[in-house]
């Protein structure tokens, strides 16, 4: 019991000695950085807000993200500032960030009203649930950049996108879209979930009529009688032979019968829709209505 | 005995000095040591002698100094909690939580939460946090009731098994939940100091210091208690009146540190154990000296959680539970 002092004067004397060095760095690089750096230094706070910054173009101005963002294989590695609600606002300021992007869900309050009397510019964008949120996005977050253009293109580059998912659309078909965490549990996407985003997108109808995900059995889900199954889970490779070799039920599903069970990657639709996802949702229509009697593995 | 109880008060008095001019230092900013104190002689005193620009004045005077000063309140809030629970049970394994307060308060947390989001605003969770923590403990309290007074078995067990049925609301509750609420009261669960505004810290200000009047007052009564509640009863102390005192004063406190800064575990326990071992028993020195400790505790605790992971912060539950762990 009497380590306890001596544990905190260690760990206050290292973070000291690194702090003094810290400072010795900071002060040499300092008058470098004021003239040559005039580049805006983005933050963003949640992983559509991130993917969005890709998609733009704006990936080289991002100097910190949050946990719940993926930067693409080969992207160095960018400080983390945490989850999106529990935001520490000392953290962020020492990035010295010209603009913090994130969701409506950023937070908590007090330190929103801190930032905001540190006068750093926010740019709130609401989760995309729809096609049409996610164009505004586009252009709110291309408008507080002043890169109205890029905006507009990466626009262009969405309805032709959007036309082509229009063309070869899945009307009719009765959807269930699996999150595979655990394959002994199925979890099915409800009302306003990103799967929901996603059946939205193909124009196809949810087998599910609650909200949220919910954990069902097997049994139910057989009752619901799909005619498709999505299956989105970190594993592409493998979720939809585990998944049926852990519910055997599943492959008298319409669904299975006709082997229209098809495997997702999850990380494209964690934050509601986005470019990516629409990628994905062009994929599987087209593979679905190419070849109807194949098990269609995902290729990413 | 006398001596090493005043040399304890000084080192950790010293030690609460030293940690509070470090926290208002040490943080994820780099700023000046000198202005940084100065600002808050400015500030205090009206002077003009800190050269901080304005958003760095925001830094240490609404960011630094709340939570610093949250830390002292509730973790000496906390504490002294802890010393009474174990003095009341006699039993130094003892925690605030063991009479229900932490688990009923996560119950009204939750169904803050996931029932109705925002009735109050911001302050709808800290309300229903202390509301649900002291129904739970006056319901525990009640289960203790038999003919010959207060039974102090049958309120742990029943503190035990209140706590289990709390688990399993929290669960229910949990299954009916979006993820966000439900991320959202994981973050609560673990505690932390971020909500530090002029509302909550009058209130744990003015509750911790009415707290130690209460306990100091009742000293005497309690190092009675330790012998026994027959011999306390035969020292002409009036025992159930005591515990029932003693139980609602906690379920105050604990409520109040509960609903300013979440659920923070351990501070409780270790903190009058740690003193104990150090000064011995006696309640008029364990408490003020448990308050001490664990105000520096808890403020040690949240440095390191604004300084381990930054520009992120740890949740400062996860960081005590840590030191508790180290310590014990």
């Amino acid at each position: 019991m009497i380590r306890l002092p001596f544990l905190f004067f260690a760990r206050t004397k290292i973070t000291l000695s690194a702090f003094a060095w810290l400072k010795v760095i900071v002060l040499m690089l300092a008058p470098v950085a004021l003239y040559a750096d005039e580049r805006p230094r983005l933050i963003s706070t949640d992983a559509g807000v991130t993917e969005l910054i890709f998609a733009l173009g704006f990936e080289d101005d991002l100097i910190a993200i949050d946990v719940t963002s993926q930067l693409p294989e080969g992207f160095p590695a960018l400080p983390s500032i945490g989850y999106h609600r529990t935001l520490s606002a000392e953290g962020l300021m020492s990035l010295n960030p010209s603009v913090v992007i994130g969701s409506e869900h950023i937070g908590p309050p007090s330190v929103v009203s801190a930032l905001t009397q540190a006068e750093v510019k926010f740019v709130q964008l609401r989760s995309a649930k729809s096609s049409d949120q996610l164009r505004d996005n586009v252009l709110t977050l291309a408008d507080a950049l002043d890169q109205k253009e890029k905006g507009l293109r990466l626009l262009t580059t969405v309805d032709a996108k959007l036309a082509e998912l229009d063309r070869t659309n899945l009307a009719g078909e009765r959807i269930a879209f699996l999150l595979s965490m655990d394959d002994s549990k199925l979890r099915l996407a409800g009302e306003g979930t990103s799967g929901q985003s996603f059946i939205e997108l193909m124009k196809a109808q949810n087998v599910a009529d609650f909200k949220n995900y919910r954990n069902i059995s097997a049994e139910s889900l057989f009752e619901m009688q799909p005619s498709v199954i999505i299956v989105a889970g970190s594993d592409v490779e493998s979720a939809v032979q585990s998944l049926l070799d852990a519910n055997p039920v599943l492959t008298h599903t319409p669904a299975v019968k006709q082997k229209r069970i098809i495997a997702v990657n999850g990380a494209t639709l964690v934050a509601g829709l986005s470019v990516s996802a629409i990628n994905e949702a062009i994929r599987l229509t087209q593979a679905l209505s190419n070849s109807p009697a194949l098990v269609v593995q995902a290729n990413n | 005995m006398q001596r090493s109880v005043s040399l304890c008060a000084l080192a950790l008095a010293s030690l609460l000095i030293v940690c509070a001019l470090l926290s208002l230092v040490l943080g994820a900013m780099n700023l000046p040591v000198y202005d940084s104190l100065l600002i808050v002689v400015d500030k205090l005193f009206g002077a003009n002698l800190s050269q901080l620009e304005d958003y760095q004045q925001i830094v240490v005077l609404e960011l630094r100094l709340p939570r610093l000063l949250l830390a002292v309140f509730v973790g000496a809030i906390l504490a002294q909690c802890g010393a009474v629970v174990q003095g009341l049970f006699r039993n130094p394994l003892a925690d605030p939580g063991i009479i229900g307060v932490s688990s009923g308060a996560a119950v009204g947390a939750i169904v803050a939460i996931v029932v109705f989001p925002a009735v109050w605003g911001s302050w709808t969770i800290p309300t229903m946090a202390f509301v649900g923590g002291l129904l739970t403990t006056l319901l525990v309290y009640g289960l203790a009731q038999s003919k010959s007074g207060t039974s102090v078995l049958i309120l742990l067990l029943a503190g035990v098994a209140i706590s289990a049925f709390a688990g399993a609301a929290i669960g229910f509750l949990s299954y009916f939940a979006d993820d966000a609420s439900l991320r959202e009261l994981n973050v609560w669960q673990m505690g932390s100091l971020t909500g530090a505004n002029d509302a909550n810290l009058w209130l744990a200000f003015t509750t911790m210091v009415l707290l130690m009047i209460a306990f100091q007052r009742r000293a005497q009564a309690l190092n009675a208690l330790l012998l026994g509640e027959p011999e306390a009863r035969h020292l002409g102390i009036d025992v159930e009146q005591l515990k029932l005192q003693m139980i609602i004063l906690t379920a105050v406190g604990v409520g109040v540190a509960v609903s300013c800064s979440g659920i923070i575990g351990f501070v409780g326990l270790v903190v009058p154990h740690l003193v104990r071992l150090a000064t011995g028993p006696n309640h008029h020195f364990l408490l003020p000296l448990s308050a001490l400790l664990g105000a520096v505790l808890l403020m040690c605790s949240d440095l390191l959680a604004r300084l381990v992971v930054q520009p992120a912060e740890l949740p400062v539950g996860l960081v005590t539970v840590y030191l508790a762990r180290h310590s014990s």
